[in-house]
């Protein structure tokens, strides 16, 4: 019985996973036979040992590998998202003790919440004159909104007994928001700055493609112009593969505190 | 209670009374316009004494509870503790809540530290807080939990962490708001035994909200009699008090072949379901 529950689960854990990947391969070589263009699996694997075989040369600012190139978007995204989260916790805490300054800031935050990331990008440009900060304060801005959100419903959503017992007790603010309501919203905010990084990391490629200088996004956008396709699959896969990293590095911190 | 003097404001009315509650209604707001749930409430509650809060669901024993805990205000009167007006929570009356209440990110031992070290860090040292702490563990028999988290012990356990917890202030007053309704017969039993002995020990005034006539009877001194309004006379108010004159110790086996005991659960008996509902 054991033995069969055990194989169940290799079936479902390791097996399925493996079969969707080779389904993947089998359709990208498919497409990559008939239409031509699209260079196949094998081709993409080669050029793949190449470029991450020296991944961080350096010529000039304009010519710099695949590595530096991620290395600058991962730092942006680090500086956007840590200026939202340094803003955007804190003023979730407020929204959710005050119910005041949440109806007063719910339509504002309505408002902008939907608006697409990119079209933040001239806002910057015009404040910050530059492209790099631009692109920072894209990332900031949008993905500042899922961690207001989530941070205010979370601390809205503290069980009342919680708060009373800080209230019988008499806790001083400072007490109470560690004692309790930081403990009790935390499985919150870390959903939020779950959400977040994956935003942030969805807008800056697009954001890069735009202001240029170092970043993936641009280097994939280069390599477009340079007609180096299986460069352009290489960038989409290693851009899938952070993004997956980043989420699970914060779902597996999530789960510690949860 | 018909001793009373009318109570002034932050002044010491009467040395032997704990608590005094004068003339204090509730209304709360709904959306079908202004509820009353306390219509004139007067009790006086004598230093250590206890009391037990006895009527139907709804009757407004809780609202009465939270209004004495300060965490819910009046809407009209007032309450005196401990010669002072109550005007919020404060650390002279310790909450045992309806469902434990333990914060579930804390060991049992660091929930009660939290009280104590509110209460006796700015005179106290550390070693000091944590033998408060570890002494009030002790005495509900939870020594061995110290460094377990609530959701890894029993229900009747954490409802015994909940009751340290608000002994461990050294509270004057503990007020207990159906603490053992949620456990079994066999567990409370036991929890109401511990509790007689600790409150025999403390010598703390208590209330006790409870529906359970059997538990009123054993633990009392008094038991306050409400009674729902109607739409004739809206709001709860106390229809009667009775003194539970049984000797103590108390001995729940002995208690039972007792005729007093009996006359006496009777007498709540015929309240809670006579022709007075």
């Amino acid at each position: 019985m054991k033995e069969r529950k055990g194989q169940k689960e290799l079936l479902l854990n390791i097996l399925a996973p493996c079969l969707g990947l080779a389904g993947f391969l089998l359709l990208w070589t498919l497409l990559a036979k008939e239409g031509g263009r699209l260079p196949t699996p094998s081709v993409t694997f080669e050029a793949a040992l190449q470029l991450f075989a020296k991944a961080f040369y350096q010529n000039g600012p304009n010519d710099q590998g695949v590595g530096w190139n991620l290395l600058a978007s991962l730092q942006r995204v680090a500086l956007g998202f840590g200026l939202a989260a340094v803003v955007g916790i804190p003023l979730g805490f407020l929204l959710g003790r005050v119910p005041f300054l949440a109806r007063a800031l719910s339509p504002v935050i309505s408002l902008l919440r939907p608006v697409s990331p990119l079209a933040w990008l001239p806002i910057g440009l015009l404040v910050f004159k530059a492209a790099n900060p631009a692109a920072i304060w894209v990332i900031f801005i949008s993905s500042i909104w899922p961690m207001i959100i989530n941070t205010a419903a979370g601390v809205e959503q503290v069980p009342k007994d919680y708060l009373n017992v800080a209230r019988v007790l008499q806790l001083s603010p400072w007490k109470t928001f560690t004692k309790v309501l930081l403990p009790a919203a935390l499985p919150h905010v870390l959903t939020g700055v779950r959400l977040s990084i994956g935003v942030a990391w969805l807008v800056i490629v697009a954001a890069e493609m735009l202001t240029g200088g170092v970043g993936i996004g641009f280097w994939l956008w280069d390599e477009w112009n340079n007609l180096n396709v299986p460069h352009i699959l290489l960038a989409i896969l290693l851009i899938g593969a952070v993004g997956y990293a980043l989420e699970f590095a914060l779902l597996k911190l999530g789960r510690r505190f949860a | 209670m018909d001793t009373l003097l009318a109570p002034v404001h932050g002044r010491l009315i009467k040395q032997t009374h704990s608590i005094v509650v004068d003339k204090v209604r509730k209304v709360f707001a709904t959306k079908n316009g202004d509820f009353l749930a306390l219509r004139d409430i007067s009790l006086s509650i004598r230093q250590g004494e206890f009391v037990s809060l006895i009527g139907h669901s709804g009757c407004g024993k809780s609202t009465l509870l939270n209004l004495i805990a300060g965490l819910d205000t009046c809407s009209a009167g007032n309450i005196i503790c401990s010669g002072r007006e109550v005007r919020g929570p404060g650390p002279d009356r310790g909450v045992v809540f309806q469902n434990h209440s333990l914060l579930p990110w804390l060991t049992c031992y660091q929930n009660i530290y939290l009280a104590v070290e509110r209460v006796f860090g700015a005179t106290e040292s550390k070693a000091q807080c944590r033998a408060r702490s570890l002494a009030a563990l002790a005495l509900v028999k939870l020594s061995e939990a110290a460094e377990k988290f609530p959701h890894e012990i029993s229900g009747g356990m954490k409802q015994r962490v909940g009751i340290a917890r608000a002994l461990a202030i050294e509270p004057q007053v503990l007020l207990l708001d159906e603490p053992f309704g949620a456990l079994d017969a066999l567990t409370r039993a036991s929890l109401q035994d511990e509790l007689m002995r600790i409150v025999a020990a403390s010598k703390c005034t208590v209330v006790m909200v409870t529906h359970d006539l059997d538990e009123a009877v054993l633990l009392a001194d008094t038991v306050v009699m409400m009674r729902v309004g109607n739409a004739d006379m809206p709001g709860a108010v106390i229809a009667r008090t009775l003194a539970i004159d049984l000797p103590r110790p108390r001995e729940r086996l002995a208690l039972a072949d007792q005729a007093s005991y009996h006359a006496l659960r009777k007498e709540i008996l015929d309240f809670l379901y006579g022709e007075h509902q």
